[in-house]
């Protein structure tokens, strides 16, 4: 090679390396077009573009051209944060820059891998096993897309994702819970609503349905379900009730039930298929905070149970199970996370920037 | 936890039967989890009924109704014109109280002190011992009336759902509405509550179970009115309808099948 081309490489290098050091490289979090319908996963993907921006990282919110936004279900905190789209013209990465798709986005992942004009660092975002493979080709792997990093929300998602990849490396970076939305200042006393989160709309309409067939005696109780709810209206509806229902079998984390016990709410949950670190006790046995069950057939009896205790009194509801969780996955560990992840990623980009640069010396060296 | 509620129980008669059912149901006042401040016993004249009730609770808790009036409402209003607490409920003598009731109405009225006039408790009503249904709980059924929790007018007017039973008042509030109407022979909680509620006081439903409630019992106002035939209940029951408009317990013409 020419002595003034490695030169310039490795000047190159160099300024990649400034540039992560100043955190001038970009990271490019693609989203989905929700069309204004709240979804939880899209709120994790915007919060860690908001702590990064905040870390005084260069982070944007990555979408189509035609994008409708957040600002309704999230308001402007979130609408105002840095957005890019895939078409903008000026849009350059280098080895510096990171972008991060989320699983169910396979399609934009074997996009960009196969695209050598993009040879920035690529990440998987994982909430939900189910999506893993959902688009996926079958026979192709992340990795083959170039995709050798995944962040998932908890280390029994990491550890899966590992049996199916064994060559990707996992960072967990849990949800955070908003302590101010979920606490315990509530002072009115809880309703006998039923707040619902259950992933098919369809089981939510079947058991809620059978419930009032199988507990005539309770047909008056009001079902809410927090699919699709603003995070504002989905606490309130968390708090008002007096238990809340979760099923959501394909899970990653799950913070519903988290949610719901920092406010005193009691909760009647579906064992998901990966049982979260949240949800197991020291001994590796399912918490007893929650009532769980693993048969829709059984809720009408379990919520009719239920109901039962509630308006008759005959257990003690007001015990503190928010003191207990109200230091859980709070957004400041999410932020800790957040920032402990990408100082990691950027600290290896650096590692291998460098390693680079070595080789090139070495070579004009000789 | 303090309170500030008296239990009116107006006594009429007493038999065998109901003397029990009278211990019992001061014995579900005494065992509160938080016991009201006062038990208000409103005793027709009758010295056998007055020497019973002096075994059960002290002599400064009987009021001796001296009048010639002694159906269900008249005892009710000597009652809470004699208490000094702030709120009251009434006990019916062959009724029970849910053991936490006091202590939940106790809770609600701090909370929705301004909010709420009227608190009513979920009514579990019994025949013989036997559990019929549930009284109250379709106020916090769904799209039920404006706001969950609540009753309003128009739907007590067109759904009979409502029981006055176990019923936490504010004592001046029960006065300012002028109480409960005597010459109302039958419905006379109903025409209480669309009174209350046209003169806008708030209703509201503690999705507790508060009060279990007798009916039918020998001698009742509900036993009474199974005798009766259709038209007269019907009868009745739009009285309440033209009668809830008047503060003042207005003279009624009493049923006639004739006409």
């Amino acid at each position: 090679m020419e002595e003034n081309k490695i030169e310039k490489i490795i000047e190159l290098g160099n300024s990649l390396i400034n540039k992560i050091d100043n955190k001038e490289s970009k990271i490019l979090f693609y989203v989905f077009d929700t069309k204004n319908k709240p979804l939880t996963s899209i709120k994790y993907t915007y919060d860690c573009v908001k702590y990064l921006v905040q870390l005084g990282y260069n982070a944007f919110i990555f979408h189509e051209k035609e994008y409708t936004g957040v600002k309704d279900w999230l308001g402007v905190e979130y609408s105002n944060l840095p957005h890019k789209t895939f078409e903008q013209k000026s849009l350059k990465v280098d080895k510096s820059d990171v972008i991060v798709i989320p699983e169910m986005a396979a399609p934009v992942m074997k996009m960009l891998g196969f695209d050598s004009k993009i040879p920035c660092k690529k990440v998987v975002l994982c909430q939900s096993y189910e999506f893993i493979t959902e688009l996926l080709i079958p026979g192709d792997s992340w990795v083959m897309y170039g995709f050798d990093e995944v962040i998932v929300t908890s280390k029994k998602l990491g550890d899966y994702v590992k049996t199916l990849f064994p060559n990707i490396t996992y960072s967990i970076i849990p949800v955070g819970i908003d302590n101010e939305l979920f606490n315990n200042d509530y002072v009115e006393p809880k309703t006998p609503n039923i707040a619902v989160l259950c992933r098919n709309v369809v089981d939510y309409r079947n058991f809620t349905k059978l419930f009032y067939l199988k507990q005539p005696l309770f047909r008056w109780i009001t079902f809410k379900h927090l699919d699709r709810v603003k995070p504002t209206d989905y606490a309130k509806i968390i708090k008002e009730a007096s238990l809340v229902v979760w099923i959501d079998e394909i899970a990653g984390f799950g913070t519903t039930p988290i949610e719901a016990m920092k406010c005193n709410t009691k909760v009647l949950a579906k064992v998901p298929n990966l049982i979260p670190e949240w949800a197991l006790d020291e001994n590796k046995e399912l918490i007893k905070d929650v009532q769980w069950f693993y048969n829709n057939l059984d809720l009408p009896d379990l919520i009719g149970e239920y109901i039962m205790k509630f308006t008759q009194d005959t257990f003690i509801e007001d015990d503190i199970l928010s003191e207990k969780y109200k230091n859980s996955y709070t957004l400041e560990a999410q932020k800790e996370a957040v920032k402990n992840v990408f100082a990691k990623i950027f600290s290896n980009q650096k590692e291998s920037i460098n390693k680079d640069i070595e080789k090139l010396k070495s070579k004009d060296g000789e | 936890m303090e309170n500030n509620i008296t239990v009116i129980i107006p006594i009429h008669h007493l038999v065998k039967e109901t003397k029990l059912s009278l211990e019992a149901a001061i014995n579900s006042i005494k065992q509160q989890t938080v016991v009201p401040k006062d038990i208000l016993l409103v005793v027709k004249q009758d010295r056998q009924i007055e020497e019973f009730c002096k075994t059960l609770v002290d002599e400064s808790q009987i009021l001796i109704n001296k009048t010639s009036k002694t159906d269900y409402a008249s005892q009710i209003n000597l009652g809470v014109n004699n208490i000094k607490t702030e709120y009251f409920t009434v006990l019916e003598l062959d009724d029970e109280l849910n053991k936490t009731w006091i202590s939940r109405a106790t809770q609600y009225s701090k909370i929705y002190d301004k909010k709420v006039d009227i608190f009513l408790p979920i009514v579990y009503e019994y025949d013989k011992g036997t559990f019929v249904h549930m009284m109250n709980e379709a106020a916090w059924a769904d799209s039920f009336s404006e706001i969950q929790g609540f009753y309003d007018l128009q739907m007590c007017l067109e759904v009979d759902v409502a029981s006055l039973n176990g019923m936490v008042m504010k004592t001046t509030k029960f006065i300012e509405l002028g109480g409960l109407k005597s010459n109302i022979k039958y419905y006379t909680n109903k025409e209480f509550l669309l009174r209350a509620l046209n003169n806008s006081l708030k209703v509201f439903v503690i999705p507790k179970v508060g009060y279990l409630h007798s009916l039918n019992r020998k001698n009742s106002i509900s036993a009474e009115m199974l005798t009766k035939d259709s038209k007269e209940l019907t009868y009745w029951n739009n009285i309440t309808k033209k009668e809830y408009y008047f503060k003042n317990d207005r003279e009624i013409i009493d049923y006639n099948p004739s006409k």
